[in-house]
Parts: C-alpha cells; sequence; structure tokens
C-alpha cells in the first residue's frame, strides 16, 4: 500500500510539486508573520493562495480522474473511494507543511502560535483536497473519456460571481484609502486590485481571441483559439494580482530605503563625527584651533530636550557649514533648510549683540505726584545665564520731592539681559473696588534708571498689560520715563528687544505658544526673528529649529540636559586634524537608532512580502502550465498530422506569448500604479519618531516596471514552455492510440 | 515486391519493425490505386503499425514504403502531404470546432479561410454532422467524433487514404456512410487502406490483407 502511494505520488510528482510549494509557501508565511507580530501581513499572500490552491486541487483531479473511475469500477464507494483518493495529496500537503516550517525555521524564526500555522495548514489542505475530490467526481463514462469531462466543469454560478466579488472589493479597497486607520485591508488591498486587474486582463486576453481566431492567417487562427480557452489563461489573475503586491512592497522598499538614506545623511551631515566632551565655548575654540581655515571641522551641539519641536535645537558654527557640509544634504528633504543656514549665517553675523550689564547696583531716582507719600516697588526683569531674575527696588517718596533709591543687582554675576519693568504703587486693588478714591494711582516720573550700566532710559518702554486689568499709562522719551499705575495698582512694561533677536531657522512644524524664541546654548532665554522654514532642517530633521553656534554661546553658561557638543568632520579630514578634538565616529552611527526605531525589521517583511507574491505568481501560472503543455503536445501531433506548416505553428506560439505577457505586464503596471498612488499613505511602515523625516510613498518608476516585467516574464516564460514542445514529443505516430487530452 | 513503383500505389517492401519486441515481421504489399484494401487481424495484431509505417508516420527496422515510387518515411515523423489518415482515436485537435478541425486540413494545404470553411461544412454535411459544425471537440460523443475525423481525412482529397478503425464506434447506419465515402475515394483513384477487425467491411473491401503477430497471414 505505501509504496504504491509512493510510486502514484511520484508518476505525478509534475503535478504534486507545486502543491506542495503552494502549501509550504502559505504555512511559511503564516509562521513568518506570525513571527514577526504582524499576522495582517499575512493575508494578501492567502488571499492569492486562495486562488493557486483550488487550481491546484483540480489540476491534481485531472490527472487522477482515470485512476478514480478505476477505483469505482472496482466496487469502491464512498468514504472508501475518497480514501483511497485523498492519501497523495495528503502525502503532498504533509511534505508542503513541513518544508513551510523547516524554512522559517531555518532563518531564525519560530511559529509564535503553532495553533495558527496548523489551522492554515488545515485549511490549504482541506481546500486542495475537497477541489481534488469535486474534479473526481461525476459520471463514470465521463471519468472514462476525458474530453467529456471537461463539460462537467463549466462554470458555475459561485465561479461567475467571482470577478463580481473581486470589482467589488477592489473598488471598495480604494474608496477606503482616505481611511486614517492602517488595517489588515491596507495590506489586502494591493492583492485584491491586482485580482480584480487580472481578471480584467483575463477578459481582454479573451477579447483579443477571438479577434485573432477569424483571422485569414492560420498562425493567429491557431493563436486565438488557443486563447480563448479558459485555461490558457487561469492563472492570469493571480498572477496580477502576485505581481502587484511585489511591486507595493517593491516601492515601498524602496521608499524606506530612500528615507533611511535621507535621514542617515541628515542627521550627520558629514562621513565622520567626533562626540566632545566640554562647554559650547570650549566646543567653538577647539574646532577652531585644530582647523583654524576651517577646511574640515564644525562644532556642533544638539539640543533634543524632549520631543516637542521647540525642543529641539541644533546649534552650527554657520560660518564653516558651507566648507564642511557644503551641498551634502542636495536631493534630500532638507535641501533648502541646508540652503538657508547660508543666510543665518549673514543675518547672525549682522545681529547686534544684546547689551549686558557690567555693574552690580541698580539705581534709579524717581519723584511722584500726588497729594501724600505713597509706598511704591519698582522691578526690572532680568534674564541671565543662571536664569530669570528680579531686581528690585522700594521706595516711599514724598509728593514732588526727586527721591534716589539703589539697591545690589542678584543673579547678574554674568551679566544680565533687560526683559521687563513693573511698577507698582500704593496697596492693590481687586476689580470691585477700583472706583474707590484710594485705587486711583499717582504718576510716578524716572530721570534715573541704570542698571549694572545699562541705562534703561534710553530704550523704548510699552504697557504689556494684561487684558483683564484696566491699564495704566506710560509715557517715554529719552532720559525720562512717566508711569501711572493702572487701579490695580501695578502696570507691566515691555521694552523692544527686537534690535537684538537671534535669527532662527525653523521647520514648518514649530509653533512657539507666545512668539519666536532662542534660547542660548546654555539655556538662557532669548528673542528671536524667524528668518526662514523649511521641510526640514540639517541634523533637526523635520521639527526642531537652527541656530548660530557662536552667536549662542554665552560666557558662564550652564549645562543644558540632553546637549550633545559634536564636531562633524569631512571625509578627507586629515587624521591628525581628527584627533586634537577626540575620537571620531562614522556618520551614520548618530543615524542608527532613528532609522532603526522607525525601521524595526519593515525591510525584512516587506522582502518576504515580495518573495511570497513571486512566488505565488510562479505557481498560479506553472499549476495550469503543466496540463496545457500536455494538451499543445498533443495538438502540436495533430497539426502535423494534417500538414500544419512549423512556421504557422512558430507563429501561433510566438503570438500567444506576447499577447499573454504583454497583457499581464500591462494590467500589472496599471494596477500597481494605482494601488501605489492611492493606497500606499495607508500602509503602516514606519513607527513615527520625533523629527522623523517625512516618508514619501509616492510612486516608483522602478518598482512599478520591475513588477510589470516579472509578470510579462512570467507568462512570457510560461506561455513559451506550454508551447515549445520537442519535435520527437509531438510525433503524429503518437495519436496511433493516445485519446485526445 | 522491390523496385520503384510509379503507378500510384502504396508499396511495403519487406517491413520489419522491431522497436523492443518485434512488431511486424518481413511484411510485403502493395495498396493498389483506385481499391479498397481492408487489413484485417485481432487486436495486437499489427495492423496500426501497418498503416503507421506505409503512411510515413514510424521509420520501419528494414525495408521500406514508398508511394508513387517516394518513401514515405521522411525523416522526421510527419506524413507526406499526399497521404491523409482516419485514426483509430480520431486525432482532432480539442481547441477547435468540429468545422474547424476539418477545414484546418484544408488551410494547411493553402485553401482559403473561406473556401475551407465552405468545404469542411459540405464534408460535416456529407456525414450527417452539418449540424454540429460550431460543437468544440470536447461536447461531441464518440460517433461524432469518428464521423469529424473521416471528414477531415476525405476532405483533402488525398491519393492515399489510411484509415484505422474508422467505423468501430458507429451504429449501422452511419457505418454504411462512412463505407460509401470511402468507396467514393476509392473509385475516384485513390489509395484506401481500412484496418478492421469487422469481417463485414472485409467483404465489402476490393483487397484483403490478414495479419497475425506481425506477419502477413
Amino acid at each position: 500500500m505505501t509504496s504504491r502511494l509512493v510510486a502514484g505520488w511520484w508518476a505525478r510528482r509534475g503535478t504534486h510539486l507545486p502543491v506542495a510549494a503552494a502549501i509550504a509557501l502559505v504555512t511559511a508565511a503564516t509562521v513568518l508573520a506570525d513571527g514577526s507580530g504582524q499576522p495582517a501581513l499575512l493575508a494578501p499572500l492567502v488571499l492569492l493562495a486562495a486562488g493557486v490552491l483550488p487550481g491546484a486541487g483540480l489540476a491534481l483531479g485531472a490527472a487522477r480522474r482515470q485512476e478514480a473511475a478505476l477505483l469505482r469500477l472496482h466496487g469502491r464507494r464512498g468514504a472508501g473511494w475518497v480514501s483511497a483518493l485523498v492519501a497523495e495529496p495528503l502525502l503532498t500537503a504533509v511534505l508542503g507543511g513541513l518544508a513551510g516550517v523547516a524554512v522559517p525555521l531555518a532563518l531564525g524564526t519560530e511559529p509564535a502560535s503553532a495553533g495558527l500555522t496548523a489551522g492554515v495548514w488545515l485549511v490549504a489542505t482541506a481546500t486542495v483536497v475537497t477541489a481534488m475530490v469535486v474534479a473526481v467526481r461525476g459520471p463514470l463514462p465521463d471519468l472514462l473519456r476525458p474530453a467529456a469531462g471537461e463539460r462537467a466543469r463549466r462554470a458555475g454560478t459561485v465561479s461567475a460571481l467571482v470577478p463580481v466579488v473581486v470589482a467589488v472589493a477592489a473598488v471598495v479597497a480604494l474608496l477606503r484609502r482616505s481611511s486614517p486607520v492602517p488595517d489588515v485591508w491596507a495590506f489586502t488591498a494591493p492583492a485584491v486590485v491586482g485580482l480584480a486587474a487580472g481578471l480584467l486582463a483575463t477578459a481582454v486576453v479573451r477579447l483579443v481571441a477571438r479577434r485573432l481566431a477569424t483571422r485569414p492567417g492560420l498562425g493567429p487562427s491557431l493563436a486565438g483559439h488557443r486563447l480563448a480557452l479558459p485555461r490558457a489563461s487561469t492563472g492570469l489573475p493571480v498572477l496580477v494580482g502576485s505581481a502587484v503586491l511585489l511591486g507595493c512592497a517593491l516601492n515601498t522598499a524602496l521608499a524606506v530605503d530612500g528615507w533611511a538614506d535621507d535621514t542617515a545623511v541628515v542627521t550627520a551631515p558629514t562621513p565622520f563625527v567626533v562626540p566632545y566632551d566640554g562647554s559650547a565655548a570650549e566646543l567653538v575654540t577647539a574646532t577652531r584651533d585644530a582647523d583654524p581655515e576651517g577646511r574640515w571641522l564644525m562644532a556642533t551641539i544638539r539640543v533634543f530636550e524632549d520631543e516637542r519641536p521647540i525642543s529641539r535645537r541644533v546649534y552650527l558654527d554657520t560660518s564653516r557649514y558651507e566648507r564642511v557640509v557644503g551641498d551634502g544634504l542636495d536631493g534630500t528633504v532638507a535641501a533648502n533648510g541646508s540652503e538657508l543656514v547660508t543666510d543665518l549665517r549673514a543675518a547672525a553675523a549682522e545681529t547686534e549683540p544684546e547689551p549686558v550689564t557690567t555693574g552690580r547696583r541698580l539705581t534709579v531716582r524717581l519723584a511722584l505726584d500726588g497729594p501724600r507719600p505713597r509706598p511704591l516697588r519698582l522691578d526690572v526683569l532680568t534674564v541671565s545665564p543662571t536664569g530669570v531674575g528680579r531686581q528690585t527696588v522700594f521706595a516711599r517718596p514724598q509728593p514732588g520731592r526727586p527721591t534716589t533709591v539703589s539697591a545690589d543687582l542678584v543673579r547678574c554675576e554674568t551679566g544680565c539681559r533687560v526683559t521687563g519693568l513693573e511698577v507698582a504703587i500704593g496697596f492693590p486693588c481687586n476689580d470691585d473696588r477700583w472706583a474707590q478714591p484710594r485705587c486711583q494711582r499717582p504718576s510716578l516720573d524716572l530721570t534715573t534708571l541704570d542698571l549694572g550700566g545699562l541705562d534703561l532710559l534710553a530704550r523704548p518702554w510699552t504697557l504689556a498689560e494684561p487684558d483683564d486689568r484696566p491699564p495704566g499709562e506710560v509715557a517715554a522719551t529719552p532720559g525720562r520715563l512717566r508711569v501711572r499705575p493702572s487701579s490695580a495698582g501695578t502696570s507691566y512694561l515691555a521694552t523692544d528687544r527686537s534690535p537684538w533677536a537671534a535669527p532662527v531657522l525653523t521647520t514648518d512644524t514649530v509653533v512657539w505658544p507666545d512668539g519666536p524664541e532662542a534660547p542660548t546654548t546654555g539655556g538662557m532665554a532669548r528673542p528671536a526673528r524667524v528668518l526662514g522654514t523649511a521641510d526640514a532642517l540639517p541634523l533637526v530633521g523635520a521639527a526642531g529649529t537652527v541656530l548660530d553656534l557662536p552667536t549662542s554661546t554665552v560666557a558662564g553658561t550652564g549645562a543644558v540636559a540632553r546637549a550633545e557638543p559634536l564636531v562633524l568632520a569631512r571625509g578627507d579630514t586629515p587624521e591628525d586634524v581628527l584627533a586634537r578634538v577626540g575620537t571620531p565616529r562614522s556618520g551614520t552611527e548618530l543615524s542608527e537608532n532613528v532609522v532603526a526605531a522607525a525601521d524595526e525589521g519593515v525591510a525584512t517583511r516587506f522582502a518576504l512580502l515580495a518573495a511570497g507574491g513571486a512566488l505565488l505568481g510562479l505557481l498560479a501560472v506553472a499549476l495550469p502550465a503543466a496540463r496545457l503543455r500536455r494538451e499543445r503536445t498533443h495538438e502540436r501531433a495533430v497539426l502535423r498530422l494534417v500538414g500544419v506548416r512549423r512556421s504557422d505553428q512558430r507563429a501561433a506560439g510566438r503570438l500567444g506569448i506576447v499577447v499573454v505577457s504583454v497583457t499581464a505586464g500591462l494590467a500589472t503596471v496599471v494596477a500597481t500604479w494605482l494601488v501605489v498612488g492611492a493606497l500606499s499613505d495607508a500602509l503602516p511602515v514606519l513607527e513615527a519618531g520625533p523629527g522623523q523625516l517625512p516618508l514619501d510613498t509616492g510612486p516608483r518608476l522602478l518598482a512599478i516596471l520591475l513588477a510589470g516585467a516579472v509578470a510579462t516574464v512570467l507568462a512570457g516564460v510560461t506561455t513559451g514552455w506550454t508551447d515549445r514542445v520537442p519535435d520527437r514529443a509531438s510525433l503524429p505516430a503518437r495519436l496511433r492510440e493516445e485519446v485526445t487530452p | 515486391m522491390s523496385g520503384r513503383n510509379t503507378n500510384g500505389d502504396l508499396v511495403v517492401d519487406h517491413i520489419s519493425y522491431q522497436p523492443g519486441p518485434l512488431l511486424l515481421d518481413d511484411v510485403s504489399v502493395t495498396f493498389a490505386a483506385g481499391r479498397v484494401t481492408a487489413v484485417s487481424g485481432p487486436s495486437g495484431s499489427g495492423k496500426t503499425t501497418l498503416l503507421s509505417i506505409a503512411g510515413g508516420l514510424v521509420a520501419p527496422t528494414t525495408g521500406s514504403a514508398t508511394y508513387d515510387g517516394r518513401p514515405t518515411w521522411q525523416g522526421d515523423g510527419d506524413p507526406p502531404p499526399e497521404i491523409a489518415f482516419v485514426l483509430q482515436v480520431y486525432g482532432l485537435v480539442p481547441i477547435l470546432s468540429a468545422r474547424e478541425n476539418v477545414a484546418i486540413a484544408l488551410r494547411a494545404r493553402g485553401t482559403s479561410w473561406t473556401d475551407a470553411s465552405d468545404r469542411a461544412e459540405a464534408a460535416l454535411a456529407r456525414f450527417d454532422i452539418a449540424d454540429l459544425g460550431d460543437r468544440q471537440v470536447e461536447e461531441l460523443s464518440g460517433g461524432q467524433l469518428q464521423r469529424v475525423a473521416c471528414a477531415r481525412g476525405l476532405v483533402v482529397g488525398a491519393p492515399v487514404l489510411l484509415a484505422d478503425e474508422p467505423t468501430s464506434e458507429l451504429d449501422q447506419g452511419n457505418v454504411s456512410v462512412v463505407l460509401d465515402a470511402l468507396r467514393a475515394e476509392a473509385e475516384r483513384g485513390c489509395v484506401v487502406v481500412i484496418a478492421t477487425h469487422d469481417p463485414a467491411i472485409v467483404d465489402l473491401a476490393d483487397h484483403h490483407v490478414a495479419i497475425d503477430e506481425g506477419r502477413l497471414v
């Protein structure tokens, strides 16, 4: 029994092996998708396999029709008949299943869920066995007469509905392209649209076949009759579906590859990066000492405090950018941002530094209007490298008598910058008492306001009252500032710091809640003016700001969390120059984490998807090809018997190849372009990280043409293989006792 | 029986055929033009092999088969254009309709598409199956297939017609139709050879050759 089973299997190995390959592919895909935590990836392959496996079962059945009939002639019926027939496909399924588990294991992937793998294998096996049993059913005379048996397999209602269902599914898949949540549909859509395109291609082939069949030439006429046969193009839908899946996977893989390259070069625009251990000032000094002419090295500080765009800052020694980085970012999404760095350099050089205190005392000369003495408080708001400060004087001047008061400065050891002024007279009033006489405030005249050597009366001052307070009054003239606080008791005054605003480059994603800011390398707040915006900026990526390093470096700057001082170095930097600033690392090391975090396994997953698609496409056309070749062998023998010239037969073969392969290729190109254009944005390709460059998943000609080429070649090669029957195999003599297949 | 024969007969001269077992052993026979020759014998006696060698489908191990003085074996297994076959298992093209199966033999000989179609229609009508012209081969019964094969064999008007069991699937009425058609071919000067084990056909033939275990008896 066992030897008979093996002998039968071996005799039909040409039919069994593709079936085993299909089951192996489905099983392996299950293990790999399950093991990688992306079971959704399995969906398109299962869909395509569903188009291949029934055909495989039918092909197996076609090869065993007479054997099935003989079993019935020998009295086997019902379960006994079925069990005698299913042994062979079960052996095939077991072999395929073992191979399907062995391949992922060899690649280091173990099935996460043995139940899922077993379930998929079981369904695949049941599909093949059921299709085979269906193919060998029917009246005994029909089974014994293969030609008549064809009538039993006319398209039924279910198979007639398949194109309609696939077409509707394809339309739904395309219309769902705006769905914000990537799901199984996003992975399945390429296969569905491809299947629909393949069904359309089949219809086109048959349409062309009908035209060819009525042509006067024998070659075109024969080609037309061959192509009109339903089984001549039965593998086309799955082939096109697989090729479209392959094209989409390739397109995505190319997009991710390009994104990884762009991310690498934007994150580290030079081949070498030297981590530096020191302050910003020391970093600038070190690079300039090591490379006085600025030929190779550029000081850089990355400060990525958190994931908000305003917290991602990069300081560049812009005076060296052109020589060290130059056009290194050309062709990337940060190319425009890179060009803006030159403007940043010029703008930073032209910006006057903001004056800072040099002395240690705050001196104020003031005079108060009004009928009686009132207590007053005057605060000068400052900012220094050590943080914000408030320099305060108190007084109780007699009305009409100028008074001079002074106080020591606090937190201004390294110099303070002035950000505002607060003037408070009398006791505070709330909004219930504003109308009372005691809440009416006198005016205060300031004729001297010196903050550590800064004459603050030389500046313009304006009210900066909160919206819900009644306004006070301010009159500022050079050398004199007159303030009448609001009924609440305090006025807030602002000064214009814009002449000293630091130029800054930003990405489109940066939004400041209180106007642009340009913190120094130590984190001291500075006013800023946006010099330019871009989709992406060097080192920053798609979210953050770029500032000029030398003008952002303030002596006494404290350490800032997550600041990374770096020296960017050109690839031709002499080793001794590099050695003077530290130990160089490859620039790509800087981007490895970013790319790895976003692209974890994406390339592998899509490569497997593409490979699975290509294999299914091959199986889809190879399964019917074996049977078609048998039929073509008989047909050629007949044509030789009746005297049809070989040139006519060759012409028919060539025409068949051209029609099938060109149609398959065109259908694949159009469907791939459609799917990539409409659906690629919905694919869950990358994990979005802070500042991540945008992934351009638009159509790539290479991927689309490659998918078309694969479909063309597979269709052409298999069609050619079915037609290329050796003369010795198609001798008319074989017809003496051979039944029409 | 040796020597060059140019009178339109099909001559088999001392043929032996031994691809493994000896299937034909020194067979010599002349199938004369204008006559119906019946080759009879039990199953496996070598009838089909004799017709195949005579028609140029198979090369003899020794000996020769000639028509009009020229060897029928052309070296590639294709029959010469002067010889037409009606095969026991039909030998039809599954992708073509009944009419196209007949017409293709004419188109292979250069007949135009329209003429070939018209003549094929007439040939099918000769065997009472004109109404089946548009049917695919796979939709025909065994008897219908056999009559299509006969129509194709006869339509080209070849000078030699080799028919292997051409009536095995037919009812008596259709047997008569086919035999009448074969007789008509002989009457126009054609070499007609019928391999059969039907004694009735043997009786109707002008000439009878019996064969058993590869030898003439």
